[in-house]
């Protein structure tokens, strides 16, 4: 079992999600997050005040999968999220030790599933 | 004793002699005066409440549009009524009605200044055609070439529509006596602006929209979203709260003034609401939108329904406005941002139409209609529209260019125009 944590821009999402369920891939928790990575961020000016802003606006997908979804699933999130610009984002991929769904206490890959 | 009281008596006799022939006096001049000031303070009211429905665009587009692009509908908004505002006093009103500002100042202060507020007045109705435009072109067009066009749209297209059918040209063409009113027994009427305001606008914006293209994924990925349902009802009823200034104040004095304008209004607007209320399944844009389309198209013969027609007049455009917004959107693919060519075009042109329709006296109208009249004219108007839109877009288009470039698009045009995003604090 593998926790996939993908950093993407905002308004990759639908295409990513798209291309997840292409790939059969359905559960996945997504959230709003501020980063900076290479693309650095922007400044801002207000009433003739300028501030360096370095946080932008990102998306983060946190998906659990079996072991033989993990390429599946990187792939999909890379076709759908790559542009080639800097700002793509990036993908981690950690071992997970244990799931448990909550309603059924079934643990392991069948509460990934 | 006696002596001094007598004196007192008489003393009082004299100058209450004074004051009454003194207060006579002024009863001479006061119905003029009052006329004179009432009128004036009639237009500024009038003048004032369409200002205020520059806020209503504004923020009918706050809400529209996705949150990268908020500051840009607000700075957008403020910055075409200052535009329109100089180039409709130098350019636009003197075209339009034949009278130049840059005279001396006593010239057009007499009467309470009732000049100068009546360019106020009218200058609410020519900032609207930009602001109309802004709605269908947001989150896309480059903030200097959409402005150029709105100066033009302000200084010269609007200008020989009102002129034409309001203002200077009015008795040689669409006016009482004019060219329409000899042939088809009735002069062009629009009271209150569905065409000469609404109709402009909405078809000018047409082309601009379709020349621009559709924003970024658009319909790739049907993923953009509007960012504010509060915000677009909060515009929605500064409009329509406006609209009652709009619409009222056209009769353009105070001995003119007529309830049956405002409600018929009403009934266009609540007719509006209630058929895109129904046929939508109570869709919170559609419901909002939907009295605004009512509201549009009952301008031009809002001094002549029965206040059912009126409310039979907005309901049909409210069905309009569901019905051809999702057809342009979502059938055409142009994408019309906020629905301003069905909202302001369609509905206006229908409310055009419509005054040669339910104001006949057949169907319990005031009569004095033309239906041949009302539709020609919004038709020549509405082809106008369309060939000036096509010529400044267009050349614009290929010289300069009229859209931002996809990555500014992309962060939106809030940071990419003005260098901020509409809630700083979000930005850690």
């Amino acid at each position: 079992m593998k926790m996939i944590i993908a950093i993407i821009q905002p308004e990759k999402l639908e295409d990513v999600k798209a291309a997840l369920f292409n790939a059969e891939v359905h559960k996945m928790t997504v959230s709003r997050v501020r980063g900076c990575g290479q693309q650095r961020g922007f400044t801002e000016h207000y009433r003739g005040q300028v501030r360096a802003v370095n946080l932008i606006e990102k998306v983060r997908l946190e998906i659990a999968v079996n072991d033989d979804f993990v390429d599946l699933t990187i792939k999909a999130i890379i076709k759908a999220a790559k542009s080639g610009h800097i700002g793509d984002g990036k993908i981690f991929v950690m071992p997970l030790e244990q799931c448990i769904r909550i309603r059924t206490d079934e643990t392991g890959s069948d509460a990934i599933g | 004793m006696w002596f001094k009281k007598r004196f007192g008596l008489f003393f009082i006799t004299v100058l209450s002699a004074f004051l009454l022939a003194g207060t006579a006096q002024a009863a001479e001049g006061a119905p003029d005066e009052l006329a004179q000031s009432s009128n004036t303070l009639f237009i500024l009211i009038g003048a004032i409440m369409i200002l205020a429905m520059h806020g209503g665009f504004a923020f009918l587009e706050v809400g529209s549009v996705r949150r990268k692009n908020q500051v840009n509908a607000l700075n957008k908004i403020i910055c075409e009524w200052s535009f329109s505002t100089i180039v409709y006093f130098l350019i636009g009103y003197p075209i339009a009605r034949g009278i130049s500002f840059l005279v001396p100042v006593e010239t057009l202060s007499a009467n309470h200044g009732f000049e100068y507020v009546k360019f106020f007045l009218m200058l609410g109705f020519a900032a609207c055609v930009p602001a109309i435009i802004s709605g269908g072109v947001a989150e896309r067009a480059k903030f200097w070439t959409n402005s150029l066009a709105g100066g033009i749209f302000v200084g010269l297209v609007y200008p020989l529509v009102e002129g034409s059918l309001w203002g200077r040209f009015s008795h040689t063409l669409a006016g009482a006596g004019g060219w329409m009113a000899v042939t088809f027994g009735a002069p062009f009427h629009d009271f209150a602006g569905s065409v000469v305001v609404h109709a402009v606008g909405g078809w000018l914006a047409l082309p601009a929209i379709m020349l621009l293209g559709a924003r970024l994924k658009r319909y790739e990925s049907n993923s953009i979203k509007v960012s504010s349902i509060p915000f677009l009802a909060l515009g929605s009823w500064i409009l329509i709260v406006g609209w009652f200034g709009f619409n009222v104040m056209s009769a353009g004095a105070i001995e003119s003034i007529s309830g049956l304008v405002a409600i018929n209004s009403l009934m266009a607007m609540v007719g509006g609401t209630i058929a895109a209320m129904l046929i939508s399944k109570n869709d919170a844009g559609f419901v909002h939108n939907g009295a605004l389309a009512g509201l549009v198209a009952v301008c031009a013969g809002s001094d002549l329904y029965h206040p059912v027609s009126a409310a039979v007049v907005g309901a049909i455009a409210g069905g309009i406005f569901v019905f051809l917004f999702e057809t342009e959107t979502v059938k055409w693919q142009v994408d019309d941002v906020l629905g301003v060519w069905p909202l302001h075009g369609v509905c206006g042109a229908w409310g055009g139409i419509a005054a040669g329709i339910f104001g006949q006296q057949a169907l319990g109208g005031v009569g004095g209609v033309s239906f041949f009249s009302q539709l020609i004219v919004t038709g020549a108007v509405i082809l106008f529209c369309l060939v000036s839109s096509t010529v400044v877009y267009g050349l614009m288009k290929i010289t300069v260019g009229i859209r931002l470039n996809p990555h500014e698009e992309l962060i939106g045009s809030d940071l990419a125009v003005h260098r901020i995003e509409a809630h700083p604090e979000d930005a850690l």
